[in-house]
């Protein structure tokens, strides 16, 4: 795995809008870069590939027990949420996409960092614009991405024939309606029919949820995690609707980071996780503590082998800011002053693509740079 | 080994949104007069045959609309408040109203009066649902006669007769035809958090 420094291509933002990408800028600061790239070899990328799918079906056999012994215990949901958790796993509701953060720099097993298993951005620019730019800019080269066909592979093994899909999202966000243009575009192009609406736009007229022609929701694309949903006024009404959401319910075990502790009990010295508990005397030495529900890098602290604060980012919108997990901190392998995070994405539970963000905190935040990758 | 793909955006991108924008010239009841109710009939010369023609497609209706057996699978596809039970469809927001039948001899019996449908939040199954008529598609009969065929339409303006689609109305085709009363729909109570946050809620 090594850093490239490159020329980026003069007219990349006429190419990258001329494909839709509509945020390659993110508040004035360049949010796609590409004057550096990350490169691998061959090997590599089946190192992480493999290590991504031993996850996932890690995380899938970590649900199925949960939900066997109807232990929830340790995720502070409520009954409601338990209840429709339970419901999406025996209804076999689909699931359609994850992504999970590695901590890498080639040679060692990488370390798994979180699991984004609910309402994971930065698909469209791992998918589609860093697969552009690698076609004109390195040819030759390949890249670890097989993120569009899976997609719209796992739409047509849906289920969704003749049926209606809805796709919503917050209002204002480019990003996450770039992202979720993106996932109904794939979605078309498996034969579904679709709409789409903002996620305030959602109407419930006593029996169901509605859009705004009035036409039924039955199954609901949703960017909108769903400890946002059930702390709504429209949560109670999810059951009785019986509208499938996309994630599905289940996916909310997953989407905590008490999967964390969970995967390291169930998993001991597993070589792709690191040592975490809920108990912080647990975790020797220099440890990260990272709130349930946190999203963007937010709440997260960053404890010396002392003991004392070594960084700390700011609380976002998290319903539990005080429910926390420890995972022993790992050396952030730094290039160039950058810290990259490898994202590999699992589409339908099947690893198929990476996209790397960079920071220069160690900490991965919403401002941190999409930098395309290539192996040889 | 995916050195060869293709990446192809149907939406996305400057190519995706061609041949999207709306286009009128395949109105499907173009060429045809299309009557919302018998009163109409008598501005035409063949007002007698017209009233006929339309006292047999609302007969037509009944046993032609396409059928379901919930008022959920029948809303799925024309819409809420759309669909009713065949008593319902008759006399809720069809144009045979009792006055326009009061003069007309040759009118079917019919329920008197407009009776407003009740929206119904319920699940209710058990029954026959089917949409509301919203007008009749007239034509020749293979005798030269004049014909009329039953019209529904969905709430994305797509025309039906029977249960087979036509295709798009043009936006302009009724602007003021009838619309179903909706059912009480409240929206909002979805997003709350997340534009309380005004950051991404992906992660």
């Amino acid at each position: 795995m090594e850093r490239l420094t490159i020329e980026p291509r003069p007219d990349w933002r006429e190419r990258a809008e001329k494909i839709g990408f509509e945020f390659h800028t993110i508040n004035g600061e360049p949010y796609w870069c590409e004057d550096a790239a990350y490169s691998f070899t061959t090997a590599e990328i089946d190192m992480i590939d493999d290590a991504a799918q031993r996850l996932e079906d890690m995380c899938l056999e970590l649900v199925d027990d949960i939900i066997a012994n109807g232990d929830y215990g340790a995720f502070g949901l409520t009954e409601t949420a338990c209840s429709l958790i339970e419901q999406s796993w025996q209804r076999q509701d689909k699931n359609l996409y994850g992504r999970f953060d590695f901590a890498w720099c080639g040679g060692q097993p990488p370390k798994l960092l979180e699991y984004n298993a609910d309402t994971p951005t930065a698909l469209f620019e791992a998918s589609v614009v860093q697969w552009e730019w690698l076609n004109s800019y390195r040819k030759d080269s390949d890249q670890f991405n097989g993120i569009h066909e899976t997609l719209i592979d796992a739409w047509k093994n849906f289920g969704l024939w003749g049926h209606r899909l809805h796709f919503t999202c917050v209002r204002d966000h480019a990003e996450d309606l770039g992202t979720t243009e993106y996932l109904r575009d794939t979605a078309v192009q498996a034969g579904l029919d679709t709409e789409r609406l903002f996620i305030d736009e959602i109407g419930w007229n006593g029996a169901r949820f509605v859009d705004q022609a009035a036409k039924p929701i039955t199954t609901l694309f949703k960017l909108y995690p769903w400890e946002w949903l059930l702390q709504e006024d429209f949560a109670a009404h999810i059951q009785p609707s019986g509208v499938k959401l996309i994630e599905p319910a289940w996916k909310m075990l997953l989407s905590t980071k008490a999967i964390l502790p969970l995967l390291w009990q169930r998993y001991p010295d597993h070589e792709n996780l690191l040592p975490a508990s809920f108990d912080a005397a647990a975790i020797h030495g220099a440890k990260i503590a990272k709130p349930f529900w946190g999203r963007e890098g937010s709440g997260i602290t960053q404890y010396a082998a002392d003991g004392s604060i070594a960084d700390q980012t700011a609380p976002g919108g998290d319903p539990a800011p005080d429910r926390l997990v420890y995972q022993q901190a790992v050396a952030m392998p730094e290039f160039d002053g950058f810290y990259p995070v490898l994202g590999v994405w699992v589409i339908a539970s099947r690893a198929c693509g990476l996209g790397i963000r960079e920071d220069r905190s160690a900490i991965t935040r919403n401002t941190s740079r999409f930098v395309p990758h290539l192996f040889e | 080994m995916r050195k060869s793909r293709v990446i192809r955006l149907a939406l996305l991108g400057t190519v995706g949104l061609v041949g999207l924008a709306g286009c009128d010239n395949n109105d499907p009841l173009a060429g045809h007069d299309v009557l919302r109710d018998q009163k109409e009939c008598a501005s035409r010369p063949d007002a007698d045959a017209c009233r006929t023609a339309l006292a047999d497609a609302r007969a037509q209706h009944v046993q032609t609309a396409p059928r379901f057996t919930s008022r959920e699978q029948c809303e799925a596809e024309f819409g809420v408040s759309n669909c009713g039970t065949p008593s319902q469809v008759l006399s809720g927001n069809d144009a045979f109203s009792s006055a326009a039948l009061a003069g007309d001899p040759n009118s079917p019996t019919a329920q008197p009066g407009p009776q407003p449908m009740q929206p119904q939040a319920q699940s209710s199954s058990g029954g026959i649902f089917m949409p509301m008529l919203m007008g009749y598609m007239m034509g020749r009969t293979l005798g030269g006669g004049l014909g009329a065929q039953p019209l529904y339409r969905d709430p994305s303006n797509t025309a039906y007769s029977g249960g087979r689609p036509l295709g798009q109305l043009s936006a302009n085709r009724f602007p003021d035809a009838p619309k179903a009363s909706p059912l009480a729909v409240s929206r909002g109570g979805f997003g709350r958090t997340g534009s309380a946050i005004t950051s991404s809620a992906g992660s």
